[in-house]
């Protein structure tokens, strides 16, 4: 397994932005908004959610509308859109690196599974949207786990084991530990993704294998959760606090 | 949507009055880059320029394909350029604006069709099988000079690319994966870098690489691009205040002495990075590299 | 004003002074929840509560299929889920192995990444003017209809529908002159490839059961010609007999169904949760818009002895909010089953 290394606001122009790498995927994401929405995009009771996934190789086809459809649908939920009618929230994900072998074969890497970079984009939304200081109702964390032939799971699985994998599973479960996205495709049965089920849930909820609960009020009070992520945020969020401890 | 937030008066007559004063407001001289950075990645082929606050990162990528029935004994390459909303909210997606179109025509001149890349040396069978190469330039943040980053992020990726080795029996080819044999660098003729001179004040001063303030404010522009041996590429001056013919025959000495300096400097970038990534593999990639 | 209105949909009450239609436009979300809200208090004649289109809360729309209605395609199909609408359109052509660039060659042989290497299955969704009044005409392809594109290419990889060796056009070539020696070795001269095209021509929710059971339907009633290999004029020919036409095999069948999540609360307000929600199997487009959360379960059951099922997932998709967890999900799962069953039926009356 590896662990995951981010750094947050490094974009100049972006009003919020992250680099996310896990798994061998490097991802920048940036963040405009609330700016103005073009007028038939415009909602009169809400932010209009915009997300963009830019592949590191060639222009965006319909595998990249499927993931922005899944990531726009989980980001509505997740930002508080009531707080900016009729404004656009532009959430745009860059890939830089994928850890596909097959970069000799764009039909290959367009049918690849789009569930294995579907986490990192998560979670690089996610950061690129702490960095914008956008208002969200809760945060997440999203998970990668196979079951292999031998019906064992893996979290945050190696190649290898995504090769031997009969099914793959991506759940990403809120800070109060709701699941909110569960993709998955391969074979398997009921029982099957339950174990899924609790193994993601323990990962998000304990953190203790690095995932993050980046949670700009709580994380600071409750100490059982770890991780290089949480203090990332944790250091963007002092340093934009700053200016109220000059004050006192 | 939104758009490029305009300068305020104030800002204007400042900046213009510091130009006439000799000043740029970021203090540089006025035939000065900003500080250049280029970094690579692990894989061949991406390089991530830094120009000030403007980053580019280009990479390369190939694929074996059929090649254009006109064209049978060369192999293809393209160079795409998107800007994306990551850069700056008023790049728009799926809409192209002049911007857009400007600069990869501008790279293409510059690079495709200066024949930097020797397009036969891509072809495998003729008419058959060929090398497609393909240069993926993202543009991540924008102050400015973007024709420069990505003319310069496009050739140093171009240089440390690899492609893997092939070979051919009658109609089968062979594709060898990087751990099986050495990948082969692109052949690549020349390098050319381009040097973007903006005019102020009705072309009595000229600046060398142009934040995006003083890029709203230029009254024209020239883009030349040249290699280090003082071949000119391409000359791209759209409209735009009239110039003297002495101010840019003046433009082109700096651009030479510039583009030398670029070109060094990614020598000695590329050069790093080899010796950095894997010691052993220079001797190996020296052994195997043809001389031109 | 809501809870007291009777769950039947053709009387008005009077103490409304606008028509059903106009109270479901004017405020949807309290129209849907007063439908699915049990009656208070309980009363005697416990009819349960229905949804605005009169069907339960776990209530399918029957299908209705017609297969073979093209006659320029290799196969096709109609389907009908209520008001959704759906053709689909097959037309196989020949990709000749000179063709492919090193796609393959590289590859390996492996049986299941040889049709997603070449990419021989090429679905498209083409959302048609007037299906729905969300789709506005003269517009590049909806994010809708590329998703759903997305979605129906990888789920045909990821099933293997349909293997390999169904597409391939083989040469054997004949035995050499002396004793049948260095002959009869196999070659792949081309693949048949199949372009799969889907026309919403109503749209009213649900869209990617309906396209995916015309995906299946069209396949099966796809009739590849006899193709070989002719040595002498180096090219494949087609054998224009229509009774040496081969169906195409398919393996299994899995079965898609998708099912909103209703949550009684509306967006906005924070807090409060249990308020009280329901799985509403095949949303119709009014639903659909009221719901964001969404699972879409594609199951493959095997017939186990005795009667039972036993039920393989192929693929779950869940997004959209944070209500439906795990209990929601097996049940999700179970409805999934019993569809399946549904469609196994009807396809036996159809076949």
């Amino acid at each position: 397994m590896t662990l995951p290394d981010a750094s947050l606001s490094h974009i100049h122009r972006a009003d919020g932005s992250a680099t996310y790498l896990q798994n061998g995927y490097s991802i920048i994401g940036g963040v405009n908004g609330p700016i103005e929405v073009g007028r038939r995009d415009e909602l009169p009771e809400e932010a209009t959610i915009d997300v963009i996934v830019r592949p590191a190789v060639g222009v965006g086809g319909t595998r990249e509308r499927h993931l922005e459809s899944i990531i726009h649908s989980t980001l509505q939920h997740v930002i508080l859109i009531q707080n900016h009618p009729r404004t656009l929230i532009q959430v745009t994900l860059q890939v830089i690196r994928m850890p596909d072998s097959d970069t000799f074969n764009s039909k290959k890497r367009q049918f690849s599974s789009p569930l294995r970079i579907l986490p990192s984009l998560l979670q690089t939304a996610l950061l690129a949207l702490l960095s914008a200081s956008i208002p969200l109702s809760t945060t997440f964390t999203a998970s990668l786990i196979t079951v292999a032939r031998g019906s064992n799971t893996v979290i945050n699985p190696s190649p290898e084991d995504l090769q031997n994998a009969r099914s793959t599973h991506v759940l990403a479960f809120s800070a109060e530990g709701d699941l909110l996205v569960a993709e998955s495709q391969g074979e398997f049965e009921i029982g099957d993704w339950e174990r899924v089920f609790e193994m993601g849930l323990h990962a998000a909820r304990s953190g203790s294998e690095n995932r993050k609960g980046a949670d700009s009020d709580v994380v600071m009070l409750d100490d059982d959760q770890g991780g290089a992520l949480r203090g990332l945020v944790q250091q963007k969020i002092e340093k934009d606090q700053k200016w109220k401890e000059n004050i006192k | 949507m939104p758009r490029e937030p305009e300068l305020s008066l104030n800002e204007r007559s400042f900046v213009l009055q510091a130009l006439q004063e000799n000043i740029r407001i970021d203090g540089r001289s006025f035939d000065a880059f900003r500080g250049l950075e280029l970094n690579f990645g692990d894989e061949y082929g991406v390089a991530d320029v830094k120009l000030g606050k403007t980053r580019v990162i280009a990479r390369i990528s190939a694929e074996v394909t059929r090649p254009f029935p006109d064209r049978l004994f060369d192999g293809i390459f393209t160079i795409t350029t998107e800007l994306s909303p990551i850069a700056s909210p008023a790049f728009e997606v799926g809409r192209q604006t002049d911007q857009e179109v400007i600069l990869s025509r501008i790279l293409e001149k510059a690079i495709r069709r200066s024949s930097a890349l020797d397009t036969e040396s891509l072809c495998i069978i003729a008419g058959q099988k060929c090398w497609n190469i393909r240069a993926d330039v993202h543009l991540l943040d924008y102050d400015g000079g973007l024709t420069d980053a990505s003319c310069i992020a496009v050739i140093a990726a171009l240089q440390h690319f690899r492609r893997p080795d092939v070979s051919v029996e009658g109609e089968n080819v062979t594709i060898h994966a990087m751990e099986e044999r050495v990948p082969v660098p692109l052949s690549l003729l020349h390098h050319p870098i381009c040097v973007t001179f903006s005019f102020f004040l009705g072309g009595g001063i000229v600046l060398v690489d142009a934040t995006l303030q003083e890029e709203m404010l230029r009254n024209g522009e020239l883009t030349i691009a040249l290699n280090r041996h003082g071949e000119i590429c391409q000359i791209a001056k759209l409209g735009g205040v009239a110039v003297e013919a002495l101010t840019f025959l003046n433009c082109t000495n700096i651009a030479l002495v510039k583009a030398q300096e670029i070109s060094r400097f990614i020598s000695k970038k590329l050069e790093e990075d080899l010796k950095e990534k894997n010691p052993s593999r220079l001797l190996v990639e020296l052994s195997a590299e043809n001389e031109r | 004003m809501a809870a007291s209105k009777p769950p039947s949909p053709a009387i008005s009450p009077p103490s409304l002074s606008f028509p059903r239609a106009t109270f479901a436009k004017l405020s949807p979300h309290p129209f849907l929840l007063a439908h699915l809200q049990p009656p208070t208090p309980p009363s005697a004649n416990t009819t349960p509560p229905h949804r605005p289109n009169g069907r339960l809360p776990t209530q399918f729309r029957p299908p209705n299929l017609h297969t073979g209605s093209l006659t320029h395609a290799s196969g096709s199909s109609v389907v009908r889920l209520g008001d959704t609408a759906v053709v689909c359109g097959i037309r196989a052509e020949i990709l000749p192995a000179s063709n492919v660039g090193c796609a393959y060659t590289c590859g390996g042989s492996d049986d299941d990444t040889e049709i997603q290497a070449l990419g021989l299955l090429v679905p498209n969704v083409e959302l048609s003017t007037g299906c729905s009044p969300a789709h506005l005409p003269g517009q590049p392809p909806s994010p809708l209809a590329q998703t759903l594109a997305a979605r129906l290419q990888s789920l045909l990889y990821a099933t293997n529908l349909i293997g390999a060796d169904e597409l391939r056009i083989m040469y054997v070539s004949p035995p050499a002159d002396d004793a049948g020696e260095g002959g009869g070795a196999e070659e792949v001269k081309a693949w048949w490839t199949l372009y799969i095209d889907i026309l919403f021509i109503s749209l009213d929710g649900n869209p990617f059961d309906a396209a995916w059971a015309s995906l299946l339907l069209a396949l099966k009633d796809t009739r590849l010609p006899l193709a070989y290999w002719d040595p002498d004029l180096a090219c494949v020919l087609c054998d224009d007999l229509v009774a040496n036409a081969k169906r195409l095999r398919m393996r299994r069948w899995p079965v898609a169904s998708t099912f909103a999540v209703y949550s009684a609360q509306e967006r906005g307000s924070v807090g409060g949760d249990g308020a009280g929600k329901w799985i509403l199997a095949d949303p119709d487009a009014f639903e659909e818009g009221l719901c964001r959360e969404s699972v879409t379960v594609v199951v493959d059951c095997e017939e186990a002895e005795g009667g039972g099922v036993k039920t393989r997932i192929v693929r779950l998709e869940k997004r959209g909010g944070g209500s439906a967890g795990k209990a929601e999900i097996k049940e999700v799962v179970e409805m999934a089953t019993e569809r399946w069953r549904v469609w196994r039926d009807v396809l036996k009356g159809n076949a």
